[in-house]
């Protein structure tokens, strides 16, 4: 069953200028597209900056309001409803966000801020069932590797990696089904980056949360997903099972950034994948395949037309006129 | 190793932050050397104290709230640069030893063109008059591959990409052909795929201009690609330094092994990842002993009490700081 279903989902922001100040561009942010995320499976999706990943997250969570297109929640379509409507959407659906420093409100501490999402959404006595507020407090910090006494502290008192705990802390306050996780280790080092991700698994399978990863790193995402999209240009150019990813990738544009990820092996050392073109501007996108200016194996037919995403087999889709025209669906 | 003399020789570096806490130590007692065409990667987390180093060398840090420590030698030329004077200075920074920082918006000025800010430089620093000035501004353009280098001479840094900041950056610090290049994150604020453009431009230039590149990153897949020595940095001092695949393959400080063991690996399933416990300590509040020893897994008494000292291993080009380092 999908937790999750998004069909054909379109986000334009409109550039506007020129004499009374109309419209005069459109930057096509996120570009048609459609996926469905299993309840207690992660959806990784991964691309480079500016290829929509983050505006696909916040369009999900209704931050951001479609162009067109729908969302649907466990069945229910979320792109009609009000604000009053959204209301217990909000606490099923949650959102980690990438920089812990700005996403915390510097003048409340931790426990304040915790219990602010808590009381607001604890009018139907879901949240605290059999506890008092402080207890489950505790009880939360705890579940994030952090002390009860912390929740006396500010947010500048904590290290970049326990603002994101408490990042984490908060989205899991209001117990939610779904979590949107946008680049949550990205401004972290290394061995903390570690810490988090484990974290992140440890609550995701007591729990049993359904989440969203966003990420600009295929590394992080192959190893913490169980599928993932990657988007180029705000379309979606190819969908496959994690873990296999070096074997799996079929569009030149997943093989051209696994080419272009260092080694963590000298023995290894490879010429790293160099694309050559330009990136396109998003105001302007190429009128056939979004990868067309920088693509290896580009063909006339791909200046024209958009290839569809198209099931290559049971779990992988691909946008490219040339891997499906070599594989077409057995 | 290379036998010949080192270009840059760096000795007991301590750099010290005066602030209202107290004096603070950010890197202490750093020693290593530079050779002719080699790149030396440092690696670290954050606050670990591998930018205040690369400032250090080039001397950019405000001199009212740092200072160096007596013994600190930074020589380069026969010259000790940790106290030479400013004039002496001016001679060196572009000509001798370049840099180029993360942040290509921030470094580049913004209200002036590509080609003025080469200009500039070149007015500086070679006898070149206003045509052959230009003449090499252009080459310089062409040689970092810059796409339409005639045209972007006369574009200012908002209208360029990321990758492309980078390149003038790089174009900048490389027009009087410096000794030594300090690339203080030079990738990490641009997408993979730029990151290897970038990467490759740097090799190339390695070997076409024989230039030595100092890299500073926290990336340890860039390292791997790129360089032939590593220097691994932790609290303000170096815990070990090695030739690159010793260094990947045969690890022997603790703290460089649970950092190449906290990645992920691609291709390779695993269920979780090895994290480093706790988090890397306050220059304010250091331990007694070893600075990692609250976060490594072989922590005995003799390292909470006693902090150890850098030591040669078999070969002189690996040392380690650790009481018990790895086999």
């Amino acid at each position: 069953m999908a937790l999750i279903k998004v069909s054909q989902l379109v986000k334009h922001f409109p550039k506007r200028g020129g004499f009374l100040n109309r419209v005069i561009a459109k930057v096509h942010a996120v570009n048609d597209v459609s996926f469905e995320i299993h309840a207690g499976e992660t959806l990784g999706i991964v691309g480079e900056s500016g290829c929509g990943k983050s505006t696909l997250g916040r369009v999900i969570m209704r931050l951001l309001d479609p162009t067109s297109g729908s969302i649907e929640f466990d069945g229910q379509p979320l792109q009609e409803l009000s604000h009053q409507q959204m209301m217990p959407f909000r606490r099923k659906m949650q959102m980690v966000f990438q920089d812990p420093n700005s996403s915390l409100n510097p003048r409340l501490t931790i426990g304040a801020m915790l219990a602010e999402g808590i009381r607001f959404h604890n009018r139907s006595g879901y949240i605290l069932k059999d506890q008092p507020l402080d207890q489950y407090i505790d009880s939360l910090l705890s579940k994030v590797g952090l002390r009860a006494d912390d929740k006396s502290k500010y947010p500048h008192e904590f290290s970049g990696g326990q603002r994101q705990r408490i990042g984490i802390a908060r989205a899991l306050s209001v117990k939610p089904d779904f979590l949107v996780a946008d680049e949550p280790v990205s401004a972290l080092d290394v061995s903390v980056q570690a810490q988090v991700l484990n974290l992140m698994q440890d609550l995701r399978d007591d729990l049993s949360l359904t989440i969203l990863f966003i990420s600009h790193d295929l590394k992080v995402v192959d190893h913490f997903c169980d599928r993932m999209l990657v988007m180029y240009l705000g379309h979606v150019v190819e969908e496959m099972p994690c873990k296999q990813v070096h074997q799996n990738a079929l569009h030149p544009y997943t093989q051209a950034l696994l080419g272009a990820n260092p080694v963590n092996d000298p023995d290894e050392r490879h010429e790293l994948t160099v694309l050559d073109g330009e990136v396109p501007s998003p105001y302007d996108p190429p009128l056939g395949c979004p990868f067309v200016t920088r693509c290896p194996i580009k063909t006339t037919k791909c200046e024209s037309e958009n290839p569809p995403l198209v099931q290559i087999n049971d779990q992988q889709k691909v946008a490219c006129w040339e891997v499906s025209a070599e594989k077409p669906h057995a | 190793m290379n036998q010949e003399q080192a270009i840059l020789r760096v000795r007991n570096l301590s750099t010290c932050f005066r602030t209202d806490r107290g004096d603070v130590t950010a890197v202490d007692r750093v020693s290593f050397d530079v050779f002719r065409g080699e790149t030396l990667g440092i690696v670290g987390e954050s606050g670990c104290g591998k930018t205040v180093t690369s400032k250090s060398i080039m001397r950019l840090l405000p001199e009212h709230l740092s200072y160096f420590k007596q013994d600190s030698e930074i020589l380069f030329d026969g010259k000790n640069l940790a106290f030479a004077k400013e004039k002496e200075l001016r001679q060196v920074r572009g000509n001798d030893i370049a840099m180029i920082f993360q942040e290509p918006m921030t470094a580049l000025n913004p209200v002036f063109t590509v080609g003025w800010q080469l200009d500039e430089a070149l007015k500086y620093h070679t006898k070149l008059d206003k045509a052959g000035r230009k003449k090499r501004a252009l080459e310089m353009l062409k040689l970092v591959e810059m796409p339409n280098p005639e045209r972007r001479l006369s574009e200012y840094p908002h209208q360029l990409s990321g990758g492309m900041r980078q390149r003038v950056m790089i174009a900048i610090a490389l027009c009087c052909e410096p000794d030594v290049l300090i690339a203080d994150e030079p990738t990490t604020a641009l997408d993979v795929t730029i990151q290897a453009q970038i990467l490759r431009l740097m090799e190339d230039l390695k070997k076409r201009v024989g230039t030595a590149i100092v890299l500073i990153t926290h990336d340890l897949g860039v390292v791997a690609q790129v360089c032939d020595r590593v220097l691994v940095m932790y609290a303000g001092q170096v815990v070990e330094t090695a030739p690159v695949r010793q260094l990947f393959h045969q690890p022997s400080h603790p703290y460089t092994k649970a950092l190449l063991d906290s990645l992920p690996k691609p291709g390779v399933h695993q269920d979780r990842l090895t994290a480093i416990e706790g988090i890397v300590p306050s220059l304010f509040d250091l331990p007694s002993g070893c600075r990692f020893s609250d976060r490594c897994a072989l922590c005995e008494d003799q390292c909470r009490n006693e902090p150890p000292q850098i030591q040669t291993l078999d070969s002189p080009d690996c040392s380690v700081r650790c009481h018990f380092p790895l086999q």
